[in-house]
C-alpha cells in the first residue's frame, strides 16, 4: 500500500466492557476495515501480569504503561513510518513478540490511556472518551460475565470497588481532554428503574474546537427539554425523552445533547434525527440507516447506538477535512 | 475455552484471598481484581469471536474457497 498523505489519528478511552468494541465495530463500518487500522493500547504494558501482580499495581496505573515507546510509535505511524509493535496477550498475561503495523489513512488507539500522556493528546485529530456510571457498569458486567461459572454480583462490586481509586485517579480525569464524551447513566423516565435496559445518554460535545461543530436541537446554543411522543407519534413506555443545552466540563464550554429511553421504531428514530441539526450526515436519513444496518449491536435502539453513529460522523467529518485541506497543497508543488 | 475459565476461577479465589488478607481496597487487592477483569473480558472477546463465526460455511470455505457451496461471483 502506498503511504498515505496525511494519517489521521483518532483516540477512544474507556474501561474495559464499557462498550467500546461495539464502538470499534461501528467505526469499521463506516470507515470500512482497509482504511483503519486499530491498535489496542494494552499493547504498551511495561509490565506482564505476573509484574503487575508482584508490584501490586493495576493495568490502569501508568506505572504498568510505558508511554514512552507508545508516543514514539504513535508518531511514527502518524509520520507514515512502519513500526514493530509489542503485542499484549490478554490470555496468557504476557508480553508475545512485536509484529509489524504499516501506517494506515486512519489510525485508532483504543485502550484505557489514550489521552493520558500529554505528547501523545497532543498527536491526536479527534478524541472520544466512553462514561458509563457505575450502576450501569455492574449490569453490563453482570450480563457479560453471566455465561462464567461460579461468578456473582458480588464479584462484580468487589472488582469496582478495589479498582475505584486507580479508575478515578488515572482513567476519568481524561474526560477533560476529550473532544467526545458519551455518559451512560439510568434512565429517568422510570422510577426506580433496576433493570438498567432503559438507558439515559449524554452526548457531551467541545466547543471551539478546529473543525467540530456539535450537533444541537432546534436552537443552537438554546436549552431545550423535547419529547417527541404526542399526536404526531405515537411512543409506547416509557418513552423517549430528548434534552439539550449549553454547559461547563472541566473548565471548559460543551454542548450536552441527552436521549433518555429507547426508540421502539424506525419512525421515531427518523423523527427524531429530522429534528437533530449538524449532524454531518451526507443524506437525509443517514443516521437512522447506519442504526439500522446493525440492529444486533448492543444499543442500536437507545441514546448510545444514536451517539456513537453521531460520534462515527463526526470523526468521519473531521478525517474528510484534514484531508482535503492537506490535498491543495500537495497539489499546487 | 475452558483453560480460560480455569484461569479466571483461579484468579478469582486468588483475589477474594488477597482482599480478606490484605483488606477490599489495597492495592493488591486490586491488582488482583483487575487481573479478574481482563480475563472476563478476554473471555468475552473470545465468545463474542466464536458466535460471530458461521457454523457451517465460514470455516469450511475459508478452507475450500473454490468449493461449489462457497463460490460466489459478485457481479
Amino acid at each position: 500500500m502506498s503511504k498515505p498523505d496525511r494519517v489521521v489519528l483518532i483516540g477512544v478511552a474507556g474501561d474495559s466492557g464499557c462498550g467500546k468494541s461495539t464502538f470499534l465495530n461501528r467505526l469499521a463500518d463506516l470507515f470500512g476495515t482497509e482504511l483503519m487500522t486499530v491498535i489496542c493500547l494494552d499493547d504498551y504494558h511495561s509490565l506482564d501480569r505476573k509484574g503487575r501482580k508482584e508490584a501490586g499495581v493495576t493495568a490502569l496505573d501508568p506505572r504498568a504503561n510505558n508511554f514512552d515507546l507508545m508516543y514514539e510509535q504513535v508518531k511514527a505511524l502518524k509520520n507514515g513510518e512502519t513500526i514493530m509493535k509489542p503485542i499484549y496477550n490478554h490470555e496468557t498475561g504476557l508480553i508475545d513478540p512485536p509484529e509489524k503495523i504499516e501506517p494506515n489513512r486512519i489510525i485508532v488507539i483504543e485502550g484505557l490511556h489514550p489521552l493520558y500522556d500529554e505528547r501523545v493528546r497532543e498527536l491526536l485529530d479527534f478524541s472520544v472518551y466512553l462514561d458509563i456510571d457505575d450502576e450501569v457498569k455492574i449490569a453490563w458486567k453482570i450480563q457479560r460475565d453471566m455465561a462464567e461459572r461460579g461468578h456473582s454480583y458480588e464479584d462484580v462490586l468487589a472488582s469496582i470497588e478495589a479498582r475505584r481509586p486507580d479508575f478515578k485517579a488515572y482513567i476519568e480525569p481524561q474526560r477533560g481532554h476529550a473532544d467526545i464524551v458519551i455518559r451512560v447513566m439510568p434512565t429517568q423516565l422510570i422510577p426506580n428503574d433496576t433493570e438498567r435496559k432503559v438507558l439515559r445518554v449524554q452526548l457531551i460535545q467541545r466547543e471551539g474546537r478546529d473543525g467540530f461543530e456539535p450537533a444541537y436541537l432546534f436552537d443552537e446554543g438554546s436549552t431545550i427539554q423535547w419529547t417527541p411522543c404526542g399526536r404526531k407519534l405515537t411512543c409506547s413506555y416509557p418513552g423517549i425523552r430528548l434534552a439539550y443545552g449549553p454547559d461547563t466540563y472541566y473548565g471548559h464550554e460543551v454542548s450536552v445533547l441527552e436521549v433518555d429511553g429507547q426508540f421502539e421504531n424506525l419512525e421515531e428514530m427518523i423523527y427524531v434525527e429530522g429534528h437533530l441539526s449538524k449532524t454531518d450526515t451526507q443524506y437525509y436519513g443517514e443516521l437512522t440507516h447506519l442504526l439500522l444496518q446493525h440492529k444486533d449491536y448492543p444499543g442500536s435502539n437507545n441514546g448510545t447506538g444514536l451517539f456513537q453513529v453521531l460520534t462515527g460522523l463526526k470523526m468521519r467529518a473531521a478525517y474528510e477535512r484534514l484531508t482535503s485541506q492537506k490535498a491543495p497543497v500537495a497539489a499546487s508543488v | 475455552m475452558s483453560d480460560i475459565q480455569e484461569k479466571i476461577e483461579q484468579a478469582r479465589q486468588e483475589a477474594h484471598a488477597i482482599s480478606e488478607e490484605k483488606g477490599a481496597t489495597s492495592p493488591d487487592a486490586a491488582a488482583a481484581w483487575d487481573v479478574v477483569e481482563e480475563l472476563q473480558a478476554e473471555a468475552s472477546h473470545q465468545r463474542q469471536q466464536q458466535s460471530e463465526t458461521e457454523p457451517f460455511f465460514g470455516q469450511y470455505c475459508d478452507e475450500n474457497p473454490d468449493a461449489a457451496e462457497c463460490l460466489i461471483y459478485d457481479d
